[in-house]
């Protein structure tokens, strides 16, 4: 009888633990997970190196794109979010800032015979009459 | 108020017809997930439960406080948990091997849920999960647990504080009679207050428009049911019921009555659960309210009914269902979800019911008493049988927690989707430079002169007083070699942002076809002037005219383009070809300042318009 009575309460306790652990581990887990390393999307077609935070791109980041282009700047949620540098594999560039995946506000576009335009970008629509 | 004592034992206190109104909340929940379109608002089946546990765990909670003067709150936690775990350990050991056998989807964040489950947090787990568009299409295979969550931090704080009341009373200089009533008064205005505080959160909510899943999943707005179910608890009870309550239910002519009151709140129930829907707005300003009061009065009628139905048995069946409920609706949501996710439906529900049942046939009948220590194994092979499937249960699912996937594919798709569209998007941002003026070109700045022998006899002129410029002129130069130079000169970044262009005293027949060639070949951003040339000669007058009518005519088409009208100024002073052939003026100092005046008149003017585009 006593013997299980000490069975019981190990089970019980043990019982308890998992659930102290499981706290411990859901606070754990919930917190954002941040990171910096090189991974693949769509089926290695598409690939980033830089900071990611729970999985997707966030932070300071390169991705390349399989025709050539690529991003460099700042990620947010996995998009271009602050300020970048868009190399298109044509030989153009834009540098300037970025909003959720969209130029946007101020930025430089140098084409591919080196004409500069700088100045706003409007949800990537540049501003003639920006100044 | 007086107790009344029965000389039945807490344990042995079985109130019949409480497992109707358990079934009932069940039924509710299943035909909600089964027949979601009918029973849209099936879901109230969880308030239903809230309700009783509140009202089942306070009576209780009393009645142990009469029959020992104390109670234990290490006891009660104890007794709460070893109910409430087991079955849902069991329940996530199982159905997260048996996700493998639907899409990995079900697989994303599994670790975070399951720990959330496992630790009572699922509601918080929820409303920071919030609802995405893609969750929507990926239901949690734990979801379900967030009321298990409520229910346990219900039971910390309410034991709390009815342990703490009861310390307290205990210590008064009471009878035990007046410590109990005392008792009862005091768990019933806190519970009272908590209540309406509770619903008074939901109502601000409302109003505020709070973001529906912290309404629904928040252990604020919805434990209102608990303590509803506790404040009845405290008016009338289980074994030990207030005199008051006593005097009504020993009144057999409120029989019937309490019987229609039954069924009348079992029928509104059926309507609420029949009409609202969870995303409709009066479900939360009345709709859970309405289902907790009137599970309320389910409650308080089959309490009355258990004292004349002596004679009637309650149905095993419904018994079976009743104990076995909250296993049953721990299992049969991951269940379904992977079934239906794998078969039709029809097959998906019987399959979830047949294994539901059985899954929670041996959590209640054989693992919980088992833990319990109220059941002990006989000597042979299923000690170490199911020693070997637990531990195998337990590696298979601590490996696959290990690995899971961290999107579901179609929020993956999606994203490399966006980041595709952003890709093109950029490509558009390209396009809508296109047609306007850059703010920098890659050519120099300043101006360059290409002239014949007119503009050679104002070369030094024309450097000196124009900044910024170079003179390319010689003598007998037509249309074609200027044309040829320019592209040339460009061609070698040489060409500078404003050109001037005065050819035409060497008038030449294809003058059209070769300007042409030079307003088309001029990269992007240039400034063209073209001087037009004044040649009073009879030979070849005509043609020089032409070319100015054509420079005119150029002009005003192209906004690039600016016309520097040599020919005017000249006409209007004939006196600066005294002496001359008519075109050139051979250093006459007036002839070259009005020369360069008039190219310097153009310049300014083009340097208020747009450069080529």
């Amino acid at each position: 009888m006593k013997q299980r009575s000490v069975i019981h309460y190990l089970i019980y306790y043990l019982l308890i633990f998992t659930v102290m652990l499981c706290f411990f581990l859901f606070w754990k887990l919930n917190q954002p997970k941040v990171s910096h390393e090189k991974i693949t999307l769509d089926q290695h077609k598409l690939v980033y190196q830089g900071d990611l935070k729970d999985h997707k791109f966030e932070g300071e980041g390169i991705l390349y794109y399989p025709n050539g282009d690529t991003y460099k700047g700042t990620f947010k949620n996995g998009k271009f979010h602050g300020s970048g540098i868009f190399t298109s594999h044509e030989g153009w560039v834009y540098e300037g800032d970025f909003d959720n995946g969209t130029p946007n506000g101020t930025g430089t576009l140098t084409t591919e015979d080196e004409l500069t335009y700088e100045g706003i970008f409007d949800k990537g629509v540049y501003q003639k009459d920006a100044y | 108020m007086k107790e009344f004592l029965t000389k039945e034992s807490i344990k042995k206190m079985r109130i019949k017809w409480f497992s109707i109104i358990r079934v009932i909340g069940l039924l509710l929940v299943l035909l909600y997930h089964f027949v979601p379109g009918k029973f849209s608002g099936g879901f109230l089946g969880v308030d239903l439960f809230f309700t009783f546990s509140g009202y089942l765990i306070t009576a209780l909670f009393i009645d142990e406080y009469i029959k020992r003067n104390n109670v234990s709150l290490t006891r009660f936690y104890q007794r709460r948990f070893q109910r409430i775990f087991p079955p849902l350990l069991l329940m996530i050991m199982i159905c997260v091997p048996l996700s493998l056998i639907a899409s990995p989807d079900f697989r994303v964040h599994l670790e975070q849920q399951v720990t959330a489950a496992l630790s009572f947090m699922t509601n918080i787990y929820e409303i920071n999960a919030g609802n995405g568009y893609e969750a929507q299409f990926t239901p949690h295979l734990f979801v379900h647990t967030w009321s298990l969550a409520l229910e346990m931090q219900f039971y910390l704080l309410w034991g709390l504080i009815a342990a703490l009341s009861a310390q307290i009373i205990k210590r008064l200089d009471l009878s035990v009679k007046k410590q109990s009533s005392l008792l009862r008064a005091t768990l019933f205005f806190i519970s009272l207050t908590f209540t309406i505080l509770s619903f008074a959160s939901l109502v601000i909510s409302n109003i505020k428009n709070v973001d529906q899943s912290i309404r629904y999943f928040s252990s604020m707005t919805h434990t209102f049911p608990f303590f509803l179910g506790s404040t009845v608890a405290c008016i009338t009870g289980i074994q030990f019921i207030p005199q008051y309550f006593r005097d009504k239910m020993n009144n057999p002519k409120y029989v019937r009555r309490y019987l229609i009151f039954f069924m009348t709140s079992f029928i509104m129930l059926l309507i609420l659960s029949l009409s609202l829907t969870f995303t409709h707005p009066l479900t939360y300003w009345i709709g859970f309210l309405l289902a907790s009061i009137l599970t309320v009065v389910m409650i308080v009628s089959a309490r009355v009914l258990h004292e004349y139905s002596d004679h009637i048995k309650e149905p095993q069946w419904i018994i079976f269902l009743a104990d076995t409920s909250y296993s049953i609706y721990l299992f049969h949501w991951p269940l379904f979800l992977i079934f239906s996710r794998i078969m039709s439906t029809p097959l998906a529900v019987i399959l979830t019911l047949i294994l539901s049942v059985l899954f929670a046939s041996i959590s209640y009948y054989f693992l919980e008493p088992l833990l319990m220590g109220k059941k002990t194994l006989k000597a042979g092979l299923t000690g170490p049988i199911l020693l070997t499937i637990g531990i195998l249960l337990i590696t298979t699912t601590v490996t696959l927690l290990l690995q899971t996937p961290n999107m579901t594919q179609l929020e993956k798709s999606l994203w490399e989707n966006s980041l595709y569209q952003d890709q093109d998007r950029l490509a558009q941002t390209r396009k809508s430079v296109e047609d306007q003026e850059a703010s920098k070109y890659n050519f120099p700045e300043g101006v360059s002169i290409i002239g014949d022998s007119v503009t050679l006899g104002a070369r030094q002129d024309l450097q000196e007083a124009i900044p910024d410029s170079i003179v390319d002129a010689q003598i007998s130069r037509n249309m074609i070699q200027a044309t040829d130079i320019v592209l040339e000169q460009q061609e070698q970044n040489l060409l500078r942002e404003y050109v001037v262009v005065a050819i035409g005293t060497n008038p030449i027949g294809n003058y059209e076809e070769e300007t042409m060639r030079l307003v088309d070949g001029l990269d992007k951003g240039h400034k063209l002037i073209l001087v037009t040339p004044n040649n009073p000669q009879v030979s070849n007058g005509a043609l020089s005219d032409e070319q100015r009518l054509l420079d005119l005519e150029l002009a005003q088409q192209y906004p690039f383009i600016t016309v520097a009208d040599w020919y005017e100024v000249a006409r209007a002073h004939p006196e600066i070809f005294a002496g001359t052939d008519g075109i050139h003026f051979e250093g006459n100092v007036e002839g070259s300042e009005l020369y360069v005046g008039c190219i310097q008149q153009a310049l300014e003017k083009a340097a208020k318009k747009p450069g080529k585009n």
